[in-house]
């Protein structure tokens, strides 16, 4: 019986070890994918993701076990979700990125989108995967298909590995209009690979059909935070010009600052936010602002207040600012931009204030500096006055609700500056009432750039 | 063997001196329950019916099953203290044909295991396997038996023994050296075990002679000598053990585990000692299922075991028949945070493995401690037997 029992246990051996041999392929495919991925190899990495598909098809948000003892589980890479299609489908994008032909960079996406929308229909996708395709979509300038994949639900539930997906491209799972305050997904096993390779996007400057997506409403996940990116916001709602104020600044301010970090990628540590300032708190705040960043970073100004023409030159006034052609609390607008172009940034100021015509001056017309890179944006066409809405029982500029409801639509840190401003003149335009056509005698104006493309993204 | 009392058994004068043979041959309705064979030595299963020994990776896998080694990842020490086990027998009767009362109690407390296993890795690098090695406590039996005071037992019509006492005990020291590693896929371990035991087996028996009047005879020099015979042996034994899961289905396991019989050394052959200490062989299996507690990683391991002992040598006093362990066990992990706690309940029947021996067989609970960051657990096990002398087991497993 003895020896019976020493040859069965023999032969169970010599069968085990023949099935697990084989059952372990996938494994070993997924890991050369994340080796290859780590070294840049994106095509390698995409052809050993999708062996693994052949073994394994289904995504799965779920730890795969592993063999161990049964009185202990253990997981399969500490417990990672198996994610080979959203991995694959990565990896194409980042393959894309490197084409050079167009028609071949477009066909790989395409492919990859379409991978995507599988794994969406099959329900095994998350924020990620949603991201990537809300990217991919961007790159193709399929802003439909964005538009409807915004309106689609996401399984923030829905675990994915996130280990070659650069930290700036990872997803982060939040709820509406609160991402920034959400750690990103698996932050420990995500090491840093290596700073994202933006593919080449050629969207076209106006949308064309424009798809609203206010607070509330479904938004695909949150958007990546880029170290690059600094927005200085100003509402000054008090002054000696009563003509001129706009009481509902502070208000304005107060929702569009959080507008970058939420959904446009601006870091909130990088987002200084004034309020009720003086001209030299201004420029203070700006020079240590500037101080702050690098070299080559993009700024966005947000400014609601008073703003003058004196002389030919635009201001930005103070509260202390006695009349509009006090300059005495003011700060000159290209002074301002000059303490960022020092250190070359890019600018992108957009400007909430009444636009009265004085001795045919008005702010913003005709003053423009010719040094630095720069768009701006106005909130009301020239000799206009700032028209507001309601929004929670407080009012606001229209401009400034349009400003957020737009980065909310876009949900991205790479914003088309021509695109995003004739999307939120849509806004403006139709108050998120609709899908299309809106009207209003009342119009902000389309950016006015210097050395900047019109599809310069901020 | 050690001889360290000569066996005078029953050296009367010429008319009696046969008795010592008929004497020793006449104890055939003991109760104790026999562990010695099939003592635990205090596994982190023991709560659960020992359902689990054969699949439990700490250092007491050198003594059930060395494939479970293949599973200890980092320097593990392991330290059990248990009760041993205890039978007082009351006799009254005949001499040759006692009738024994027997209580099981829970005997003194010892340490029946301690183990250190090492990774191969952490010895050189690349190193496959972990190798282990331990001292156990296999197999246990304590048992004293008292007679009357006021009477005595009848050794012949016309002369008995008052006062009479035995105390009879046998305890199996493995001493282990065993190797675990699995496969490339980590889903089928196999491991092998050299084990070196010690047997110690004692009898003493008193009493005082007296005749059919109860008078003593030949107060002072006794005309018997009762037995008091102390011996141990020495032998070598090998163990081998798989474990397999399913690739796809890591949450079943099955294993089984073979123990060569073991010839003791040295061992006389006299009344008390025996020569050679069964071979085993354990099968097992095991299911895990989770999902019980809405977002908790709690889950659930259902286990059953048999282990099998075949025939080993025979004494009069320690005879050594096939004996099985039927196991029934779960394990419910809480796991609550970073920390689990697993609960344990199962049953654990233990057939007589020979003449003079009782069955066993009761309910086992346990309980158990694992914080988060797993450098140690403690584990808490009592078995309720329904013969009574529960045992409770401390195992303390701390990992480097």
């Amino acid at each position: 019986m003895q020896r019976t029992s020493i040859l069965a246990l023999a032969s169970l051996a010599t069968l085990c070890a023949g099935a697990a041999a084989h059952a372990q392929a996938w494994k070993s495919d997924y890991e050369t994918g994340i080796t290859e991925a780590k070294r840049e190899r994106w095509g390698s990495a995409r052809e050993a993701f999708q062996r693994a598909i052949q073994k394994k098809p289904l995504d799965d948000t779920k730890p795969t076990g592993m063999p161990g003892p049964i009185t202990e589980r253990r997981f399969w890479r500490n417990g990672s979700p198996y994610s080979a299609n959203l991995l694959a489908a990565y990896s194409g994008y980042r393959l894309a990125a490197k084409m050079e032909k167009e028609e071949e960079r477009t066909a790989l996406l395409g492919t990859v989108a379409k991978e995507l929308e599988t794994l969406l229909d099959k329900k095994t996708a998350g924020s990620n995967a949603v991201f990537l395709l809300g990217e991919i979509y961007t790159a193709l300038g399929q802003l439909e298909k964005r538009g409807e994949l915004q309106q689609r639900a996401v399984n923030r539930d829905w675990r994915e590995d996130t280990e070659i997906i650069a930290p700036e491209q990872v997803s982060i799972t939040a709820g509406a209009g609160n991402a920034a305050t959400n750690p990103p997904v698996n932050p420990s096993t995500n090491p840093p690979v290596n700073p994202p390779v933006n593919p080449p996007v050629n969207p076209p400057i106006k949308p064309t059909t424009p798809t609203a997506t206010g607070p509330g409403q479904t938004t695909i996940g949150g958007v990546a935070l880029m170290e690059t990116k600094f927005a200085l916001v100003i509402g000054n709602a008090t002054g000696q010009l009563p003509d001129m104020v706009l009481p509902h600044a502070v208000e304005d301010a107060t929702l569009v600052k959080e507008q970058p970090t939420n959904y446009a990628g601006y870091p909130a540590a990088n987002v200084t936010t004034l309020t009720n300032v003086s001209a030299a708190e201004i420029r203070t705040a700006a020079t240590t602002l500037a101080d702050r960043m690098p070299a080559g970073a993009t700024l966005t100004i947000f400014f609601a207040g008073v703003a003058s023409n004196v002389n030919g030159r635009d201001y930005l006034a103070g509260i202390g600012a006695l009349s509009i052609v006090d300059t005495n609390d003011m700060i000159l607008k290209e002074d301002l931009y000059q303490i960022f172009f020092a250190k070359e940034a890019r600018i992108f100021a957009f400007y909430e204030c009444h636009r009265p015509s004085r001795d045919s001056r008005i702010f913003g017309g005709t003053d423009h500096p010719v040094d630095g890179q720069y768009a701006e944006m106005y909130s009301i066409y020239a000799g206009g006055r700032v028209p507001t809405t309601f929004r929670n029982g407080k009012r606001l500029a229209v401009f400034a609700d349009a400003f957020s409801q737009t980065l909310q639509f876009y949900r991205t840190n790479q914003i088309p500056i021509g695109e995003f401003a004739w999307k939120l003149i849509d806004f403006f335009k139709t108050g998120a009432s609709g899908t299309s056509g809106g009207s209003s005698k009342l119009a902000p104006t389309l950016p006015i750039a210097n050395r900047l493309a019109a599809d310069a993204k901020f | 063997m050690e001889r360290l009392l000569k066996n005078r058994m029953f050296s009367l004068n010429a008319g009696l001196s046969s008795l010592g043979m008929l004497a020793l041959a006449g104890f055939g309705h003991a109760q104790v329950a026999d562990m010695l064979s099939a003592f635990d030595a205090g596994s982190r299963s023991s709560g659960a019916g020992g359902a689990l020994t054969g699949a439990s990776p700490d250092t007491l896998a050198t003594y059930y099953n060395p494939a479970a080694l293949a599973y200890i990842d980092r320097k593990t020490l392991n330290i059990v203290q248990k009760n041993l086990p205890n039978g007082r027998n009351s006799v009254v009767g005949k001499y040759y044909d006692q009738t024994k009362t027997t209580t099981n109690r829970s005997g003194n407390q010892a340490v029946t295991h301690v183990g250190f296993a090492v990774p191969m890795s952490s010895l050189r690098k690349g190193g496959i396997g972990t190798l282990a090695f331990s001292y156990t406590i296999g197999g246990y039996l304590e048992e004293s038996s008292t007679g009357p005071t006021n009477s005595a037992l009848e050794l012949i019509p016309g002369l008995g023994v008052r006062n009479f006492t035995e105390k009879k005990s046998a305890k199996s020291e493995f001493y282990t050296l065993a190797y675990g590693r699995t496969n490339g896929a980590g889903n089928f371990a196999y491991g092998v075990g050299l084990t070196v035991v010690n047997q110690l087996m004692q009898l003493r028996q008193t009493g005082l002679l007296v005749d059919g009047s109860g008078n003593e005879i030949n107060p002072g020099a006794s005309p018997i000598s009762f037995p008091n015979v102390r011996t141990n042996g020495t032998g070598l034994g090998l163990l081998a053990g798989v474990m397999f899961s399913p690739v796809n289905n890591p949450d079943l396991s099955v294993w089984a585990s073979l123990r060569t019989p073991i010839e003791l050394n040295g061992v006389s052959k006299d009344a008390v000692s025996y020569d050679r200490i069964p071979g085993r062989l354990i099968a097992g299996g095991a299911i895990r299922r989770d999902g019980f507690r809405k977002g908790a990683q709690d889950y659930l391991v259902l286990a059953t075991q048999v282990t099998y002992y075949f025939s080993g040598g025979a004494s009069q006093f320690f005879d050594r028949s096939s004996q099985s362990v039927t196991s029934v066990g779960a394990e419910y992990y809480l796991v609550l945070g970073l920390a689990r706690v697993p609960l344990r309940v199962g049953y654990q029947g233990i057939t007589k493995g020979g003449r003079g021996f009782a069955s066993r067989k009761g309910l086992t609970y346990g309980i158990g401690f694992q914080p988060g960051n797993g450098k140690y657990v403690l584990d808490l096990n009592y078995f309720q037997p329904s013969g009574g002398g529960g045992d409770t087991s401390i195992t303390a497993t701390y990992r480097f």
